[in-house]
């Protein structure tokens, strides 16, 4: 069992970073794959390293890594190596893949729709061209915009600019990180024994602290530093001078100077600008627990959910946070009465909605009682609510009613013995051992012995079931990434299978639009196979977006 | 070795065949196995297709929009053309002309990637620099990806017409469809689809085709951006 639970920790992180090849072999072509599958199996490599490991030529190597790090999933940092006997310490630029940046990218669609619903059309465009090159100032963004919709930059420089300065206060867009910074001091060598038990997680760490010291200070991560419209001033050249920093963000450094100033309005156009992934995942993690409430309790209960997370999401410093700020009933009145759908509410209402909640077998709010009544909402209880329900649901598909209740009850109750489950579920006692078995050999339980004698004898000794739920999770998940995977997969060959038909396709378009090609028609057969593989793309990527929802509410909640 | 000794166990029968006993005593029989299991053994119970949403449909749309763009991106790395290790694929094909070939359109790296030491590792920067070209033109954020003919996109279009064509054919209620060009191209159409008497092959394919039409016609294979040719 302990041999199987370590295989399952490592080929966790296998699945999800095949994935990762994937989608980065999709878009960016087989070089650049090749180069993100080496730091993605083999951690953090240098320059000379890839270039042995790869066998990729220097120059298009370092091509590939320019597109890595401009999309935001590779990120380098200085590492000092040891002098070598009389040698000086050298510095040497190593590599890490960001590996969950890497998976957001299935993700961009519905980061756009999150953007469109919010803040409009504009808001949408502008996050689509950062989604699209990774990193821009905002100079390029308005010569990006102007090309695509024909117009001059002066006609739509300011409403773009107010766009902007909207999306960095909703935190939607931040400041790129330092190339490279330097590494912090590792943690004493691993031992042996450590190693072999969680690889997966050391690397996680590094990674983690790697990106902590290359990201901005808090302070600055959100700095616009432009020019408030309206208080620019024009000199006597026609420069432009910045009189006023956007109030409310201090900087560190020294005040500005003329020479200061010179160098904002140059930061003003260089700085590079990407989206900021952890916030899109924050709503789309309210988005998950007012639904799961929603469905669970009732909407308007949903609704005063929304309605508080709404209030207290500023003050979130972490994605996955456990709890939010607590509020008092007049803020969360104040909060419902400014929704659409809670301008209604009676104070009864919403008093009512916060009981249920609060009720101790549901507990997704939390009442605190000193020194005034405040409610916290539980995020992590919620969120485990939701997965919890998602397992059940997979359960009762694959293998049946009696199943899902076996295992619900081993939910509620612990470690269970077999005759117990048989009589407790009204599930016959042959059939009990059956799915019993069938769900030990999944690994979605786990078998305990106690004997009571020393030989173990199987009359003597005690056969407990029971629920491991955070290794169920990663299982789940690791089925899930699989499961992306091949639909991928499965895409890409249904696509390349009909690749004749859709050649045929091209040529018919082609005649189409220009007038000298010859004319092409399309047989029956053919539209039919169009007909089949337009249904069959569609089914497949829907499904795709569908299962990335739960591989989110597995992974990034 | 059971049987010797006398008192120690109980000996059984010379036709004496050990039989399993399963929890609760009854026995257990084997399955009898004809031939190794099958690779891939029949699902009984398929799930069912998801129903496309409205918002799944934008959803997809805006996926296909974004592959497109990085596919005809400078952000896609091309394998560089070998010299001469792989013949068959070098061979240029008639289909070529109308594959979407990024390779000559696409704009240079430098273009778009703002190559200095603020934003990179400085390391990676090294030969980018030198080369970097003046870059004019906005063909970076306009590319010619061809939205528009992408293969889904151009499914999503043909089934349109086709709806089109059956609506007015039928002359019945019509299913909605998107508004696309004029009438007349519709009846050519259902003309042209009348004409498939000719067969499902490579003739039908090939038929109306002359080749001596495009005999002078230069095939532009990739010497667009490369500059002169010494």
């Amino acid at each position: 069992m302990h041999l199987n639970e370590e295989r399952r920790k490592t080929m966790v992180g296998q699945h999800g970073r095949r994935l990762a090849y994937e989608i980065i072999c999709n878009q960016f072509g087989e070089l650049v794959g090749k180069v993100i599958q080496c730091l993605l199996f083999k951690g953090q490599l240098s320059l000379p390293e890839l270039a042995r490991f790869t066998e990729i030529n220097i120059t298009q190597l370092r091509n590939c890594l320019l597109v890595l790090v401009q999309h935001n999933c590779v990120q380098g940092f200085r590492v000092e190596a040891e002098g070598v006997g009389l040698n000086p310490p050298k510095v040497l630029t190593s590599y890490v893949s960001i590996m969950r940046n890497i998976l957001h990218r299935m993700r961009f669609p519905k980061f756009l729709m999150l953007v469109r619903e919010d803040l409009g059309e504009e808001a949408e465009a502008l996050i689509e061209g950062l989604l699209e090159h990774g990193r821009l100032t905002v100079e390029q963004l308005i010569q990006r915009a102007a090309a695509r919709s024909n117009k001059t930059e002066s006609e739509i420089e300011c409403s773009l600019r107010e766009t902007f300065s909207v999306l960095v206060r909703a935190h939607y867009i931040e400041r790129c990180p330092a190339p490279e910074p330097v590494s912090p001091s590792r943690p004493p060598p691993e031992t042996k024994k450590s190693r072999t038990n969680a690889p997966n997680r050391t690397v996680e760490n590094e990674e983690t602290r790697i990106l902590a010291a290359a990201a901005p200070m808090e302070a600055e991560r959100f700095l616009l530093g432009l020019p408030d419209t309206g208080k620019k001033v024009m000199d006597e050249d026609g420069d432009m001078s910045i009189t006023d920093v956007a109030p409310g963000q201090k900087r560190k450094r020294d005040a500005l100077t003329t020479d200061g100033k010179t160098k904002a309005l140059i930061e003003s156009t260089e700085v590079l600008w990407r989206v900021n992934f952890e916030e899109f995942i924050r709503r789309l993690r309210h988005q998950a627990c007012v639904k799961q409430v929603r469905s669970r309790l009732e909407p308007g209960a949903g609704s005063i959910l929304q309605a508080m997370l709404e209030a207290t999401r500023a003050s979130e410093t972490d994605v996955k946070q456990r709890f939010s700020a607590p509020l008092t009933m007049d803020a969360i009145m104040q909060a419902v009465r400014a929704t659409p759908d809670g301008r209604t509410m009676t104070m009864e209402r919403i008093r009512m909605a916060l009981q249920m909640m609060c009720a101790e077998s549901v507990g997704f709010v939390i009442k605190q009682s000193d020194p005034v009544t405040q409610y916290v909402i539980n995020l992590e209880k919620i969120i485990e609510a939701a997965r919890k329900f998602e397992l059940e649901g997979i359960i009762l598909q694959r293998y049946g009613k009696e199943t899902c209740r076996i295992f619900r009850l081993l939910c509620m109750k612990g470690q269970l013995e077999q005759k117990q489950i048989s009589d407790i579920a009204l599930v016959a006692l042959t059939e009990t051992r059956d799915l019993l078995y069938k769900l030990l050999k999944e690994e979605y339980l786990q078998l305990q012995e106690i004997s009571k004698a020393t030989d173990h004898a199987p009359s003597k000794t005690i056969y407990l079931w029971r629920v491991n739920y955070p290794c169920i999770v990663e299982h789940i998940l690791d089925d899930m990434f699989r499961a992306a995977s091949n639909v991928g997969l499965r895409l890409a060959h249904e696509l390349q299978q009909e690749q004749e038909v859709l050649d045929v396709l091209r040529k018919f378009h082609h005649s189409k639009t220009s007038k000298d090609a010859p004319a092409v028609t399309l047989t029956q057969s053919q539209h039919e196979q169009v007909k089949r593989i337009r249904r069959v793309a569609t089914i497949l990527e829907a499904s795709l977006l569908k299962l990335d929802d739960n591989i989110m509410l597995f992974h990034d909640f | 070795m059971a049987f010797r000794g006398r008192g120690r166990g109980y000996g059984r029968g010379p036709s004496y065949i050990p039989q399993a006993r399963g929890d609760d005593g009854m026995p257990v029989f084997a399955r009898k196995l004809d031939g190794p299991p099958p690779l891939f053994p029949p699902v009984r119970k398929l799930p069912e297709l998801p129903d496309i949403s409205k918002t799944d449909e934008e959803l997809i749309t805006r996926r296909r929009r974004l592959e497109t763009f990085w596919n005809a991106s400078p952000y896609y790395i091309e394998r560089p053309k070998g010299n001469s290790s792989d013949v068959i694929a070098d061979i240029e094909r008639y289909s070529d002309k109308y594959k979407p070939n990024y390779r000559c359109k696409r704009p240079p790296l430098s273009s778009v990637l703002k190559l200095s030491p603020a934003y990179f590792p400085a390391e990676l920067l090294g030969q980018q620099a030198e080369r970097k070209r003046q870059y004019k033109g906005t063909s970076q954020w306009t590319l010619d990806t061809n939205a528009k003919k992408n293969d889904l996109h151009r499914l999503d279009r043909l089934e349109t017409l086709e709806l089109k064509s059956v609506k007015n054919a039928e002359d019945a209620e019509g299913k909605e469809g998107k508004k696309d060009e004029g009438d007349d191209e519709d009846d050519e159409e259902l003309e042209e689809e009348e004409e498939e008497e000719i067969g499902e092959d490579d003739y039908a394919q090939n038929f109306g085709f002359d080749d001596d039409d495009e005999y002078l016609e230069e095939d532009d294979g990739g010497a667009d951006d490369e500059g002169p040719i010494y």
